[in-house]
């Protein structure tokens, strides 16, 4: 199967600390692929390492041919991978919209000190766009500040989706929110895997089993095994490195 | 406050201001006239540091650097080049611009407490230079020079208190015409990201360091024409005037006039020159005063004026948020 | 080469006295996250108070005497001034402007703008590589460098003292040691201001005395902290003798400002390569 994304002597060092450890991976196109492990695994430094935010001790990361390893956040996303965070944070003092149309006039690289930023009606069309996708319409005019912390998140993916991204990596998405909030992010993530290649962390067993494809589990920084749900639910090694893991943290 | 009302209000204080020639006069007041010119000039400086610290978050402490270079480029350039006015203002803003590119790619690497103290490094290392390149620079005791014509022999002069003051306010307009044009833009966004959250805004696809690298250039741009515009009301230049007290007290007037604001530089700068020129007269220590009121300012209203007034008016609003109104701030 | 002997001593001479003062910027700016730019006017005030309380006792008691008053009028400022704007992290830099225009206009206003000089209260000198060397900088120096002695003694022997170290490290985690970080941060600035005053009751006698001199001597002291190493207290002292002791030689081959733009000029570039200071791992 083809790789979205592919992984080779991916290691990072913190002093003595080896975070991730020669790690090979490939992640197959065209499927909702999940990332998990116990914490301490090594998850969110691997995203991290894929979206630039730290550099790589060693190892190349290849996306759509080319090696992205150890180039800048904004470099990759501008090659059209994105990603949201953990901690949800997004523009505070600005409304949604305009939260939103920022991430667009970057992806289109429009830099124009001189014309008012509504002007420009390509863009808006697309941000009232994302709003519809992301549900967020309704809240269009809200400070970000003020938003619940479901619609916070949702705004993230929003502003991850401006770039049109051909690969979107999610940091546990659901990672606190509530059961209603949860069940509409997860309806989201659905419809978002129908568009776009998903690479989503997350410690909700049973979202992770309902929704994704391909299943890859990581463990002290290094990859465990890889497979799909069926698989991996049967899988002994990963039941074991999961006993003594904490709860679900949803 | 809403788009429309903004407008009426900017609109007014333009008219206002271009009537204080004709006015004051008749008031009686002609000695106002050149203090509101001044004000004019000042507020340039106090505008490039708003720039820097409420639309993009980082704080200046050497503006004073840009101000010096475009003072004294117009100075050198009529006193010892024998340029015109209009070639002078070219090389005083050029090169207080150019600075800025060279200082900026350096400073805007560093983070904020970094940042503030590598701008007042430089510009004191320039402050001594100036000080010491007597032949050149006048030193303390500074350069003078007369003013060439405005236009060609026989037509307007600066010399002309009217003239000078709507050739000062002429292009004080146009500078804060562009800085509101600047902030409504997709570029003024962009600083409004870095400033809000600048890991986020890296994720999107901005480069940060370009973006600071863009504004602090603006931001000399502007101290630059302030600089050349005082060189050419004072017909002189001193190395005093780049020292950073001079940088401080841009800070503190656009503070008080409220910083990520548009107008707020003129209004802390306007209160703070009024309020030296009148109660110095009164009071030798007026300092005090306006130490005190930077505290107090800091303490209770750190929005300044302007910003204070805004945030008012939009709690009184019933529809928080207005879209325009985030945008065009 | 007379003149730079000469140079350098005094280099030393004041590196001392700087040292001693950038150790308060230093642990003000460690604990509080401030940039103090009213620090040069602290040590001006201890200049002239030092000026005024010899005048009705002596110097020696003066000495004593005006650091104390230093330490009240550090917790009386940071009562007033510092902790209600501590939250407002980019507009500290404001207030304590602020503070500085206030300190330098209320000495303008009570003791006038005129310069003075203050005697030394030790006279005669003493023969140093065949130089007449004034006693009393000698003294000055022995003293500022018993006094960082001391100050380092304090920080590693005492509790406050650990205290301010602990909240310097981790401030939450000490919180949670159950150590009372606000008043720790209140005495730290404090001393801070103490020291402050004190250097500029030492240097009174070799220094002129009026509400500017506030403004050349803290360049000084921030090149110090910053090539030290923000946070790295022993750092800063040696960046402080260093930097004195390079603009004492360069100012015997150039003019004093071409030394103060060398040092800077090596400042920024320190500031730009290793923003940590020149001794970052050496302490910490």
């Amino acid at each position: 199967m083809e790789s979205v994304l592919s992984i080779k002597g991916l290691t990072k060092r913190f002093g003595g600390l080896v975070a991730v450890d020669n790690v090979d991976i490939d992640f197959p196109k065209g499927v909702l692929n999940a990332v998990i492990g116990p914490n301490g695994a090594g998850k969110t430094t691997l995203f991290n390492l894929i979206t630039g935010v730290i550099p790589a001790t060693t190892g190349v990361i290849t996306f759509e041919g080319s090696n992205i390893a150890g180039r800048r956040p904004h470099e990759i996303v501008a090659r059209g991978l994105s990603r949201t965070l953990q901690i949800k944070s997004v523009f505070g003092g600005m409304t949604v919209s305009d939260n939103i149309r920022i991430a667009v006039f970057a992806h289109a690289k429009i830099v124009s000190p001189f014309w008012p930023a509504p002007s420009y009606r390509e863009c808006t069309r697309r941000v009232e766009q994302l709003l519809e996708q992301t549900g967020l319409a309704r809240l269009a005019a809200m400070n970000a500040s003020q938003l619940s912390y479901g619609d916070v998140a949702l705004l993230e993916i929003g502003l991850a989706l401006a770039n049109r991204p051909r690969l979107l990596l999610l940091d546990e998405p659901i990672c606190g929110m509530s059961p209603s909030e949860t069940e509409k992010t997860v309806e989201r993530i659905k419809q978002l895997a129908r568009g776009t290649d998903i690479i989503l962390i997350e410690h909700d067993m049973e979202v992770v089993f309902a929704i994704s494809d391909h299943i890859t589990v990581m463990a002290q920084g290094r990859l465990l095994t890889q497979g799909n749900p069926k698989e991996i639910a049967a899988n002994a090694e990963v039941q074991e490195v999961y006993l003594g893991a904490p709860e679900d943290l949803a | 406050m809403t788009a429309p009302l903004r407008w009426l209000v900017a609109l007014l204080a333009i008219l206002a201001i271009g009537m204080v020639p004709i006015i004051l006069p008749a008031l009686g007041a002609t000695f106002w006239v050149n203090v509101a010119a001044e004000i004019l000039i000042w507020s340039l400086l106090a505008a490039s540091v708003n720039l820097l610290l409420g639309y993009v978050g980082l704080l200046s402490f050497g503006q004073a650097l840009y101000f010096g270079f475009g003072m004294y480029g117009v100075a050198i350039g009529i006193g010892q080049f024998g340029l015109g006015i209009w070639s002078a203002l070219a090389l005083g803003v050029g090169a207080a611009t150019l600075m800025a590119a060279i200082a900026g790619a350096l400073a805007v690497r560093l983070t904020w407490h970094y940042f503030a103290i590598i701008t007042v490094v430089f510009s004191l290392i320039f402050y001594f230079v100036a000080m010491s390149a007597k032949s050149i620079t006048g030193g303390d005791d500074g350069l003078s020079f007369s003013l060439p014509p405005l236009f060609g022999k026989g037509g307007p002069s600066l010399s002309d208190r009217v003239t000078q003051f709507y050739f000062i306010y002429t292009i004080c307009l146009v500078c804060y015409a562009a800085m509101a044009l600047l902030v409504a833009s997709p570029l003024g966004m962009r600083f409004a990201a870095v400033r809000e959250n600048e890991n986020r805004a890296a994720l999107i696809g901005i480069n940060v360091y370009l973006t600071r690298w863009i504004a602090f250039v603006a931001a000399g741009f502007l101290a630059g024409v302030g600089g050349a515009l005082f060189a050419l009301f004072g017909r002189y230049a001193s190395a005093s005037h780049m020292f950073y007290h001079v940088s401080g007290e841009a800070v503190v007037w656009a503070l008080v006039g409220g910083i990520g604001t548009l107008f707020g530089p003129l209004v802390g700068t306007a209160l703070l020159i009024l309020f030296r020129e009148i109660v110095s007269g009164l009071w030798d220590h007026y300092l005090l005063a306006v130490g005190a009121a930077v505290i107090l300012t800091v303490m209770f209203a750190p929005r300044g004026i302007v910003g204070s007034i805004d945030a008012l008016l939009a709690l009184r609003r019933p529809d928080i948020g207005d879209a325009d109104s985030d945008v065009a701030r | 080469m007379d003149l730079a002997i000469a140079l350098t001593i005094n280099g030393l001479v004041w590196g001392l006295i700087v040292a001693l003062i950038a150790l308060g910027l230093s642990i003000i700016f460690g604990l509080l996250d401030i940039i103090n730019v009213a620090h040069g006017d602290f040590f001006m005030v201890g200049t002239v108070l030092v000026l005024v309380v010899a005048g009705s006792t002596s110097f020696w008691v003066a000495v004593i005497l005006v650091p104390l008053l230093g330490f009240a009028l550090g917790l009386v400022i940071e009562r007033l001034v510092i902790r209600p704007t501590i939250d407002a992290a980019a507009l500290t830099i404001a207030t304590s402007f602020g503070l500085s225009m206030i300190m330098q206009e209320s000495v303008r206003a009570t003791f006038g703008a005129q310069a003075r000089r203050m005697p030394m209260p030790v006279d005669g000198t003493i023969r140093v590589f065949g130089l007449d060397y004034d006693i009393y900088r000698l003294l000055a120096a022995a003293f500022a460098a018993a006094c960082i002695a001391a100050f380092f003694l304090f920080l590693s022997r005492t509790t406050l003292g650990t205290w301010i170290r602990a909240v310097r490290h981790d401030r939450e985690t000490a919180t949670a040691l159950g150590i009372p970080v606000a008043r720790v941060c209140a005495i730290t600035f404090a001393i801070g201001t103490a020291l402050a005053l004190l250097g500029g009751a030492i240097a009174a006698p070799i220094t002129t005395v009026e509400f500017r001199t506030g403004v050349d001597i803290l360049p000084a002291c921030f090149m110090a902290v910053i090539i030290g190493g923000l946070g790295n207290l022993g750092g800063t002292v040696a960046a402080a003798l260093l930097l004195a002791v390079l603009e004492g030689i360069v100012s015997s081959v150039a003019d004093p400002t071409t030394a103060r733009i060398a040092s800077l000029a090596v400042m920024s570039v320190v500031l730009l390569v290793r923003p940590h200071g020149l001794f970052a791992g050496a302490t910490r």
